[in-house]
């Protein structure tokens, strides 16, 4: 198998911080509330343990992105469950996928998307679940969907969809 | 390939014309705001031009073309020797410099006869009742084309750099932009040099900005190749593009913008020396490959795996 087989072409990477396009202006939101070493550029840092709840914070983003300037870097820093919606969030704004930075791991907490039911659920970096929302018993495939955030949870068994013990 | 006869012909500034063409047979296909058209022209050069007019109407394309003091022969020929009746062929519209889907506000820069695009730009955009700016640097009575149009449909968003008046500043075109926005500029090579310099400097990501530069293939020195595969040899002449020079030969190869930038040309090539001048392939690709529409040959002859 080739390699391309190993990291699938719709499986996000997580990087280390590329020499992308010049920063005038860094944002970091991050899922705990580290410290944060000092840099050369302006910094605003957002962290989630600051804000009532997850929604506040993106709130919070939303609000600081409508009023900022192109030129603007944003780094998000926490599980994958964290840091994609909050990605989403920054393109519908009207970052570039390249003016985002995500640090994350690939095995921290991650969304699935149910095909079957049509909800998002936070899930491990397990190869199985079974929906949260609708019971079917899914197998979480190697496909990524930027948009949701989310990796495509599918029946595992289509004879079994919710693992009945057959008699 | 489409026929279409030339309706009628239009002088819009004493160096620039409107051709209307018109489909011999049944409609032209429908082309979305920034696609061009190759028009291959009785005297065999082919050359793109960018269809103006709003895409929503339909009906017959239009196309300005100014008339190149350095002209290879094709504004030349159509400036001089094409007439109302007379009939061409043209391939299908291709959109290399289409809107962007996502962008908020789009700011549109044109250098002269770079206002083509960017017309058809500004009817889709006001249509989408989209924010945007049309910025036009012109030299007033010969670079001016479609000025009064623009004033009349634009209003304020038009904004106006008449030759020897009022310098485009790019830094400032840029300045403090909310997210969201979108640059597309059409014009000499060196103004969208200046914006990429100024775009990189303010922290721009380079998809934020979208250009179009129709620059004929720059001629060079007459160079030789030879065919692999076939074993024949050509000569590129001094003022011929080698895609000129293998189409003459009979050899098709695809091709939309014929300057450099669409990457439909690329071909192999297996040893000779190659002066790359196209803005497609990364360094790592030249060595093996070349945009035969504006690269040539210098030294050793080159040897396509074609």
């Amino acid at each position: 198998m080739s390699a391309t087989t190993d990291h699938p072409f719709s499986v996000p990477r997580y990087a280390s911080p590329a020499a992308g396009p010049k920063a005038r202006e860094h944002l970091l939101v991050t899922q705990t509330g580290e410290a944060v070493a000092a840099r050369d550029l302006p910094l605003i840092h957002l962290a989630l343990p600051d804000y009532a709840d997850l929604a506040a914070l993106h709130q919070a983003l939303a609000g600081y992105l409508r009023d900022a300037r192109v030129g603007l870097r944003l780094e998000l820093r926490g599980d994958q469950s964290f840091v994609w919606p909050l990605h989403a969030l920054a393109r519908a704004a009207g970052l570039e996928d390249d003016e985002i930075h995500l640090d994350s791991s690939a095995a921290s907490t991650r969304r699935v998307f149910c095909v079957h039911c049509a909800n998002c659920q936070p899930a491990s970096a397990a190869d199985s679940l079974t929906c949260a929302h609708c019971g079917v018993v899914l197998e979480v495939r190697r496909h990524f969907s930027q948009r949701l955030g989310a990796y495509l949870g599918v029946c595992a068994d289509a004879e079994q969809p919710y693992a009945e013990v057959r008699p | 390939m489409i026929e279409v006869r030339i309706a009628a012909i239009r002088e819009l500034t004493p160096v620039i014309r409107e051709y209307r063409l018109q489909a011999l047979h049944g409609d032209l296909p429908r082309f979305s705001a920034g696609s061009h058209v190759q028009l291959h022209l009785p005297n065999g050069r082919r050359n793109a031009y960018s269809l103006l007019g709003d895409p929503a109407e339909g009906g017959d394309y239009r196309i300005a073309v100014r008339h190149q003091e350095a002209s290879r022969g094709g504004s030349r020929y159509l400036h001089q020797q094409l007439r109302r009746g007379d009939t061409l062929k043209i391939g299908a519209p291709a959109n290399l410099f289409p809107l962007s889907g996502k962008a908020r506000q789009h700011l549109l820069v044109a250098a002269g006869i770079g206002i083509t695009p960017l017309i058809a730009h500004s009817h889709e955009l006001l249509r989408q009742g989209a924010a945007f700016e049309l910025h036009y640097a012109y030299r007033a009575g010969s670079s001016d084309a479609y000025l009064d149009e623009l004033r009349q449909r634009l209003g304020p968003r038009l904004h106006e750099y008449p030759a020897g008046q009022r310098r485009f500043d790019p830094a400032a075109l840029l300045a403090a932009r909310p997210l969201g926005c979108h640059v597309y500029a059409c014009g000499p090579q060196s103004l969208l040099l200046d914006l990429r310099e100024q775009a990189d400097a303010l922290g721009w990501s380079p998809r934020r900005l979208h250009s179009e530069a129709f620059a004929a293939p720059e001629p060079g020195l007459p160079f030789r190749v030879e065919l692999a595969r076939s074993g024949r040899h050509l000569q590129v002449g001094a003022e011929q593009s080698l895609l000129e020079a293998l189409e003459a030969a009979g050899v098709e190869i695809p091709n939309l913008c014929r300057g450099g930038v669409c990457g439909q040309c690329q071909t192999a090539y297996l040893k000779g020396d190659v002066e790359h001048r196209d803005h497609f392939l990364g360094a790592a690709e030249r060595g093996a490959s070349l945009m035969p529409c504006v690269s040539r040959g210098c030294g050793q002859p080159i040897l396509l795996d074609i």
